[in-house]
């Protein structure tokens, strides 16, 4: 199967799943308003009668903000409490989510039963996978560091020199992540198709099948990064043409916002389906060379045999 | 050996140097000259050595016979450890090379004794023994009033790894405070007999000096090129790979030279200002940046203080190794700092072209004793570095204008201010040396910028405008003080607004420069309550009824104060149809009450609307309105939850 095909096979099957990324969009917007809700109160008490929130409006002044937080000092710490423990909740939550898309996709069919299901029995399976891949991405992080901190420490000519080897590190980093995600994205796959539970074994089977179609897994996973980058691009720009300094400007990117994140979800699901059609058939076409192979082995060998035994009758 | 090089080519080029340096700048002296120095260098970029020889001539003003002479070896400061200005410094070294001093070979007086052995190193501020950033020269022939003293010097000069304004960075180096240079002799008031003003180097305080001239000859491998001080004279290859670069400066108090390979030297014009830029390849794009910057300033400052005499301005623009000698003045040639792809809307490298531009009037021809008080240069320069800003970029976003966010300069000074754990640690007009690195910066500069800028909204900014002309018109080219500053206030202040802030303006300095007191103002109250109007009521002799029918108001502002600052403020009283009604408080007392009977509900109050009173701890609370607008709360929480939904995409591994 080539690239473009997995992503028209991809997007037919994700084109009728739009409530799937639907409920996923539901469950993050539930858990952000659990901080943005408590954020907004905090910030009309903390205002109270004052007009400097006025200045907020036309754009974002920070000595209005400085003033704000210096007078409530403990918000501050109180929400970088709260965002902590969300995004610690996000990560466990992105394991249940990613079992509830799977099985959809597998079954190609969108139920709330069925993506909960899936979630549910998928959960312990890709939570030791969660735990093996974060440490991955740790050990990178620390490399990344240690590469960092050498590069700052290295004689330079000029900063621009220094950029490019920030650039060189972060990009090195960059393929990493995106590697280690891939493989993590067939090893769940495998997982759930197998129903087996030893992530080791099923990460680097994984593995052995995104280093055999590299290009293909490689480019597909990459889509998933650069896309929604450049869909965040355009999104910023909208934001600052239209500027957020009316009621109804902010009605209106508040739907924009939903809209994109949906999108955004929904672009996940088409990229796990196309990956998911390239496993498939990669795999089932793998298989096949594999048993035509041994086949053929299997044959070589009876034929070699036969003859061995014909000479013998001769002899 | 090269000591003896450097002498020969001294002697070869004497002729044409005289030539050269004799014709003046000026047609007539704009300083008393009291300080003159001819100067020969030659760099040693191997090495990071000076050889130089220098003629210093001191011409006693003063009505004392003067017997001693003190000369500042600033370079001494970078010597160990433990002198005055390392103390204060984080700085660790462990070879040779991490250290930088100033060796006095030989010290004579012309025509007269050799002094190399009678010299000592004093501590005057501190009595720190290991510090010989102050040298005294004990004189067997006094110097007599209206007489000449003549010094020959040859010293040599090892620079650190930069820090603080001088030293090497690969083959950049910067030369600062580089060599023997004359106290100020000067006397406390009329009448006293005078003493050596010559302050150690403190890890705070910049520097003071006389008006005088400078010839210098600064000589370095051929293949780079310097700036400097005062003018170019002359260019000349030597047989020797090395090229001799002649400046000459009048009427300056100091002295300071660059030199590297990689300089780019891109040029400027501003009426009779040729602008120089020295600047680093990578840096190239932003040399408009700098121009622009620079001439805004210069219009700005002749407009508002007068002319900048000299015909030349050198901008250096270090490379980032060596941006520790960045944002730096000396008279005529200032160091910017940049980094590559600077963006547009970050006017950090116009700020610092601006800032030290600037000193150009305020430490370069009003030679304040920058040791001594700060405040005098620093302050009054930041404030006119703000003003210039906010006319360049506009107020809100003279500091940056990034991403959607913008910030103006003088509130970044307020907030610095603002932030300080405790704001009433310090006065304003201590010497630089009783400060920490951290409280300098936090209330000489930016305390300081506040100061005059509440000033300004006190007595109106035409007068502070014309405070400021006559201020650098009485004192250019002279050494004033904080009183000489605060009698042109008074004197002008007067003249314009008589004693309508009472005799003098000496309580506002009292309070806010030598004081430590704070305020915060704040409107603790709003009440409207409604009433009827009923009963009988004597009209025309007869009583008649009067129906409860037209209600009215009685409104109530309770306002506040928190410290004990007494600065004047406005209060803005707003009504629900508009009406307004402006008052004073004197702001004496710490609570102030204003009530008010009328058919219409006060909506709004606004403590200081024009904000005036820069100095004001916390300015949420100078505002009540009865609406509060609700969309920004909405656009905050809005631009939060996409930062947060982004983050938990991210984290949900979802991407
Ligand atoms: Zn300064």
């Amino acid at each position: 199967m080539n690239l473009p095909d997995a992503y028209v096979r991809g997007f037919k099957i994700a084109f009728r799943l739009p409530r799937l990324a639907f409920l996923a969009y539901t469950i993050f917007i539930a858990l952000a308003l659990l901080i943005v809700l408590p954020f907004h109160g905090s910030l009309t008490n903390g205002f109270g009668q004052s007009g400097e929130i006025r200045k907020l409006l036309t754009s974002i002044d920070i000595s209005v903000l400085f003033q704000f937080f210096k007078n409530n000092d403990i918000l501050l710490s109180y929400f970088s409490h709260q965002l902590l423990w969300i995004l610690g909740i996000s990560w466990i939550l992105g394991i249940f989510i990613n079992g509830g898309i799977i099985r959809v996709l597998t079954k190609q069919r969108f139920t709330v039963s069925n993506f909960f299901t899936g979630a549910a029995t998928n959960f312990f399976r890709f939570l030791g996978l969660g735990i093996f891949t974060t440490i991955l991405h740790i050990v990178f992080i620390l490399c990344a560091f240690a590469a960092m901190v050498l590069v700052f420490e290295t004689e330079f000519t000029n900063e621009i020199e220094l950029y490019n080897r920030i650039f060189i590190v972060l990009g090195v980093y960059f393929a990493f992540f995106v590697l280690i995600q891939s493989i993590s994205d067939y090893a769940k796959f495998i997982m759930a198709l197998y129903q087996s539970n030893n992530c080791f074994k099923r990460f680097f089977q994984a593995m052995r099948f995104v280093f055999k179609h590299f290009l293909k897994t490689y480019f597909l996973y990459l889509m998933l990064v650069f896309v929604p980058f450049i869909a965040l691009y355009f999104y910023i720009t909208f934001q600052r043409d239209i500027g957020l300094s009316s009621m109804t400007a902010i009605i209106a990117i508040f739907f924009i916002q939903q809209i994109y994140f949906w999108l955004r979800i929904w672009f996940r699901v088409w990229i796990f389906a196309s990956q998911l059609e390239l496993y498939t058939v990669e795999y089932i076409h793998d298989e096949k060379v594999r048993s035509e192979k041994e086949r053929r082995i299997e044959w070589d060998r009876k034929a070699k045999q036969m003859e061995k035994e014909i000479e013998e009758k001769k002899q | 050996m090269k000591t003896k090089h450097s002498f020969i080519l001294l002697i070869m080029t004497m002729l044409h140097t005289s030539m050269v340096f004799s014709q003046p700048l000026f047609p007539e002296p704009l300083s008393q000259r009291v300080a003159n120095y001819k100067i020969n260098v030659e760099l040693d970029a191997d090495d990071h050595t000076l050889n130089a020889e220098s003629v210093v001539e001191w011409i006693n003003t003063s009505k004392d016979t003067v017997s001693e002479a003190y000369f500042h070896l600033y370079m001494n400061a970078f010597k160990n450890s433990e002198t005055t200005f390392m103390q204060k410094q984080n700085y660790n070294g462990n070879k040779e090379s991490d250290f930088g001093w100033i060796d006095i070979k030989s010290i004579r007086r012309k025509n007269g004794s050799e002094l190399t052995l009678k010299t000592e190193f004093i501590s005057p501020d501190d009595g720190n023994v290991n510090d010989q950033t102050v040298m005294r020269v004990p004189l067997e022939i006094s110097v007599l009033p209206g007489d000449t003293a003549v010094f020959e010097f040859a010293f040599k000069v090892v620079l650190p790894p930069i820090i603080a304004r001088s030293g090497y960075s690969k083959d950049y180096f910067f030369v600062g405070q580089w060599f023997p240079k004359l106290g100020v002799y000067q006397h406390d008031k009329t009448g006293s007999t005078g003493k050596w003003v010559c302050n150690q180097y403190h890890a705070t305080s910049e520097f003071f000096a006389d008006f005088g001239t400078y010839d210098v000859q600064i000589t370095t491998p051929s293949n780079y090129y310097t700036g400097a001080t005062g003018v170019l004279a002359h260019r000349q290859t030597n047989p020797d790979s090395t090229i001799t670069f002649k400046y000459k400066a009048e009427d300056v108090i100091d002295f300071a030279w660059t030199a590297s390979p990689r300089f780019v030297l891109l040029e400027d014009q501003w009426k009779h200002i040729k602008i120089k830029l020295l600047i680093q390849p990578e840096h190239q794009e932003q040399a408009e940046r700098h121009f622009s910057a620079a001439k805004k300033t210069f219009e700005y400052l002749e407009n508002k203080l007068g002319k900048y005499p000299y015909s030349v301005l050198t901008i250096i623009d270090p490379p980032v190794s060596g941006n520790a000698s960045g944002g730096m003045e000396y008279p005529t040639l200032i160091t910017a700092g940049t980094i590559a792809k600077l963006p547009k809307g970050i006017h950090s490298v116009e700020d610092v072209v601006v800032h030290e531009l600037g000193h150009q009037y305020f430490m370069a021809m009003i030679a304040s004793n920058e040791a001594d008080e700060p405040w005098l240069d620093e302050g009054i320069n930041t404030y006119f570095n703000v003003k210039i800003m906010n006319q360049i970029f506009g107020e809100s976003s003279s500091s940056f204008d990034f991403l959607g966010m913008k910030m103006s300069a003088l509130d970044m000074h307020h907030d610095t201010y603002c932030a300080m754990e405790n704001p009433e640690i310090q006065p304003i007009s201590l010497s630089a040396k009783n400060y920490s690195i951290g409280n300098y910066f936090n209330l000489v500069y930016s305390k300081a910028t506040c100061v005059l800028f509440t000033l300004e909204g006190i007595v109106g900014e035409l007068v502070m405008d014309e405070i400021m002309k006559t201020y650098f018109e009485r004192f250019k080219f002279r050494h004033p003080k904080t009183q000489d500053f605060i009698s042109v206030v008074n004197e002008i202040v007067k003249k314009h607004h008589d004693n309508k802030f009472g005799q003098n303006m000496n309580w506002f300095f009292e309070q806010i420069v030598f004081g430590t007191e704070t305020v915060d103002y704040y409107v603790k109250q709003v009440s409207n309550i409604r009433k009827t109007r009923f009963g009988m009521f004597d009209k025309q002799g007869a009583k008649s009824l009067e129906e409860a029918k037209s209600a009215f108001y009685v409104s109530t502002v309770k306002l506040g104060k928190h410290g004990r600052l007494t600065i004047p403020v406005t209060v803005e009283i707003v009504f629900a149809d508009g009406s307004k009604k402006t008052k004073t408080w004197d702001g004496k007392t710490q609570q102030k009450v204003f009530s008010f009977k009328g058919t219409k509900k006060i909506v709004r109050v606004q403590i200081d609307p024009e904000k005036n009173n820069r100095l004001d701890l916390n300015s949420q609370n100078n505002s009540y309105y009865h609406e509060v607008t609700k969309a920004p709360f909405y656009k905050l929480s809005l631009i939060s939850l996409f930062f947060i939904m982004n983050l938990m995409i991210i984290f949900t591994a979802l991407l």
